[in-house]
């Protein structure tokens, strides 16, 4: 057999779109032109083994990466992001692309390891009732009962075994969305949002993850569904019915107490309140004013206050891995053809160990392969 | 007898045809919201245009489906008619309560529908319009069938949409609940099930 004979172009393709390289960018890194590239892509030419061995340093995966095949890309309907109409296509491959060898990884580490079971309960919801009903039953399923805040949202799904990640790097025009996998991922591209901030993104995600299994989104009216969830999960309507001042004039002392016991912003808070039916569309409308007159359009007054969430589940995975003193978690990268630069790219942190240092003599096999 | 509803006007505008046209004009507002792109130049001026023209498009749409028999087209032109039964309407962006000059204008297809949907009956210069009130990202916020007396407000129904519909739940007793503290996700190795319960703690 030639070299490159089993060579897979579209595994070339999926790397290169996960770094968001044009093939004209690709060929410039790897001294070739886009045409050859394309030809490799599409399968109709060969690479050299250098060729392979330069492609591999520059998009961080292993030789062997080009001849497995991505099983079961992910879908654009399995990808719920918001302003899907006017997201370039560009990014919408860069984030299936990501989405995609990320999810490898996970079911790797979903082979080797014990993760938290995957836990979402299914439910279509159309009207305001059934979006309603379908968070009440959310908090009773995973038993959070309906009259307290979400004290971790960040847990809620990880517990729920979804696994949270980060994309650096992507468009600010995607700023949070989830892929619905075997194991679900739900993914931020905002290194630190405000904490009121995430916990929302994480329970419209999850709203997503929830009602829209197999249903293309993006659109204002699933959005606007996966909204209305975060608000009816994070605030149960009869206890933040409650809570609400109801005034003439809106409250803010009374709201912003609100936003510190439940982790929700002001915004969210009001609007809520105006989904509710407990202030008028008027009053909403001088709300949102209030807030942008006075400087908190994008930072709110007692955000300061509120400890962002971290995800743990990864950090756990790895932290798990590595306390067998063992070469395991570069065992597994490397099992799906993931090196160092993918996978820095990927979960945002380097991989433990260099490659030298494997002959530790104290390695735990996962694998009865390399 | 007072006239509350849209129906108490002519028997034509019914509430269940009413929120149809009212979905419609959501979807057309809003599939040019999700288009609405301004790192290409967009602005409010190509949304309220977009809009506007997406929200005809849909009834256009309806109209040619044949699933809305009750409905037919005026004007199909940029000064868009249409009928719900007999009754001609058109739509605006823009407050219920405020209706501006451009708003209450009426052309000569709508003042001639308005004789034969009214021939027996004093309509008395009524207009009837569906009034899209927005949020500050341009979606909607509630749609309003309204009639229009001499530039005045004189009816104002707001067209139950799905989500914009109050849901009405009650009101139970004060629980102090801080909420349920959660455990960190556990995780542990296949290959040896006593680490699993703490390993991810």
């Amino acid at each position: 057999m030639r070299m490159g004979d089993s060579f897979a172009g579209e595994q070339l393709r999926l790397a290169r779109l996960a770094h968001g390289f044009t093939l004209d960018e690709l060929g410039g890194l790897v001294l070739t032109t886009r045409q050859f590239l394309q030809q490799i892509e599409t399968g109709s030419k060969s690479p050299s083994a250098e060729m392979i061995e330069l492609l591999s340093d520059v998009l961080g995966v292993t030789e062997d990466y080009f001849n497995h095949r991505a099983r079961s890309p992910v879908q654009p309907e399995q990808c719920h992001f918001r302003k899907q109409a006017t997201t370039p296509a560009s990014v919408t491959s860069q984030v299936l692309a990501r989405g995609t060898l990320l999810d490898m990884l996970i079911e790797r580490l979903d082979s080797a390891l014990k993760l938290p079971p995957v836990d979402f309960p299914e439910h279509s919801a159309v009207t305001a009732d059934d979006i309603e009903a379908a968070a009440e039953n959310c908090r009773r399923h995973w038993n959070l009962g309906l009259t307290g805040p979400i004290t971790n949202m960040m847990r809620v799904v990880e517990n729920a075994g979804a696994v949270v990640g980060y994309f650096g790097g992507v468009s600010e025009r995607v700023d949070a969305l989830s892929m619905d996998r075997r194991r679900p991922l739900i993914i931020r591209s905002e290194a630190k949002p405000g904490a009121c901030r995430l916990r929302f993104d994480l329970a419209h995600e999850c709203g997503h993850l929830v009602m829209h299994r197999g249903i293309h989104t993006g659109c204002r009216e699933t959005e606007g569904q996966a909204h209305r969830f975060a608000s009816a999960f994070l605030l149960p309507r009869t206890a933040f019915a409650r809570e609400f001042p109801r005034t003439r004039y809106l409250d803010w002392k009374a709201i912003f107490a609100i936003k510190i016991r439940w982790k929700v912003s002001a915004r969210a808070i009001i609007r809520r309140a105006y989904d509710l039916g407990l202030i008028t569309a008027a009053q909403y409308k001088t709300g949102n004013i209030h807030l942008n007159k006075t400087g908190q359009a994008k930072v709110e007054i007692g955000d300061q206050d509120i400890i962002a969430e971290q995800p743990e589940l990864l950090e756990a995975v790895f932290r798990t891995l590595e306390g067998r003193g063992s070469n395991a978690l570069r065992e597994i990268a490397q099992g799906v053809g993931l090196s160092d630069g993918m996978f820095e790219l990927l979960v945002g942190r380097p991989l433990p160990f260099a490659p030298g240092v494997r002959n530790t003599g104290n390695v735990v096999r996962l694998f009865g392969h390399g | 007898m007072s006239k509350l509803f849209p129906w108490d006007y002519h028997s034509d505008l019914t509430a269940a045809r009413l929120v149809a046209i009212g979905e419609l004009l959501r979807r057309g507002r809003h599939d040019a919201v999700d288009r609405h792109d301004e790192a290409i130049g967009d602005d409010n001026w190509v949304l309220g245009v977009r809009a506007y023209n997406c929200g005809r498009f849909r009834v256009v749409e309806a109209n040619d489906s044949g699933e809305y028999p009750w409905l037919s087209i005026i004007n199909p032109s940029l000064q868009f008619i249409f009928a719900v039964g007999l009754v001609p309407v058109r739509f605006y962006r823009g407050d219920a309560d405020e209706p501006s000059e451009k708003t209450c204008r009426v052309a000569f297809p709508e003042l001639n529908q308005l004789a034969i949907a009214f021939i027996e009956e004093q309509n008395d210069e009524m207009l009837f319009r569906f009034a899209v009130e927005t949020h500050f990202d341009g979606s909607v916020d509630t749609i309003k069938f309204v009639g229009l007396r001499h530039k005045q407000t004189v009816l104002s129904w707001e067209v139950p949409l799905q989500l914009g519909e109050v849901v009405r739940f009650p009101l139970g007793d004060v629980v102090h609940d801080e909420g349920a503290e959660l455990e960190p996700p556990k995780v542990g190795l296949l290959t040896d099930d006593n680490d699993v319960a703490n390993d991810g703690v």
